[in-house]
């Protein structure tokens, strides 16, 4: 896999942590480092504002809405790809 | 992400999400390539040569990118009329020729006798690219 695509940021959304670590492993062991994690949409909206990551993973159900919801926001200011 | 997943499938989607969207021009397949004096550019269906710009129909197209892809490879006449008319493909490899034979009318310096676009018999066709660089 190329270089410059393992340099992407990917920011992970997942209530639970365990899930989230788990990915997050799996991720770094493929070579990918700039990982970013949120538990909720307002983390995570926070982060794709400040972070500004290359790429997504969204849970569905999240304790403040779900992740439908959550892509209708980022959309608003960002077009990343979205993985579901 | 909808649950249950496995992380491994996560992961590969994930990749090639990112190389799809990121990946340098330089990484990614080159859609423009010479066959001797020709140049064909898949991007804008051409063929650019001692004739001059001859468009490609899609079919011809998409033939030539399959082909291109399999560069220097036999690809079986099977492998292709399945590629582009699915699996009822059979008995369509005399359109096959047909497109084949318009291809060569426009990449071939002579096409009665490719240099390019070689047919091995009993088998398919092979794009003969010599890379450069």
């Amino acid at each position: 896999m190329e270089s410059n695509v393992k340099d992407r940021k990917i920011l992970i959304v997942d209530d639970e942590p365990e899930i989230a670590a788990m990915i997050e492993r799996f991720l770094r062991k493929e070579g990918f480092y700039r990982i970013h994690t949120a538990g909720d949409c307002a983390s995570a909206l926070s982060l794709v504002r400040t972070v500004r990551p290359d790429i997504a993973i969204l849970d569905v159900m999240l304790p403040d809405g779900d992740g439908f919801a959550l892509l209708s926001a980022i959309r608003q200011f960002s077009d990343m790809p979205v993985l579901f | 992400m909808v649950k249950p997943f496995l992380p491994k499938e996560l992961v590969l989607r994930l990749a090639a999400i990112l190389k799809r969207v990121f990946a340098s021009p330089a990484e990614k397949r080159p859609e423009v390539f010479r066959l001797g004096e020709a140049l064909v550019d898949l991007d804008g269906a051409a063929v650019r040569g001692p004739r001059g710009e001859q468009p490609l129909t899609a079919k011809e197209r998409a033939i030539l990118a399959k082909l291109h892809e399999e560069r220097n490879r036999i690809v079986t006449s099977d492998a292709l009329c399945q590629a582009f008319w699915g699996d009822d493909s059979f008995g369509y490899e005399n359109t096959l020729m047909v497109h084949i034979r318009r291809i060569r009318e426009k990449i071939e310096p002579d096409p009665s006798n490719p240099v390019h676009l070689l047919t091995v018999r009993g088998l398919g066709y092979k794009l003969i690219v010599k890379e450069t660089g």
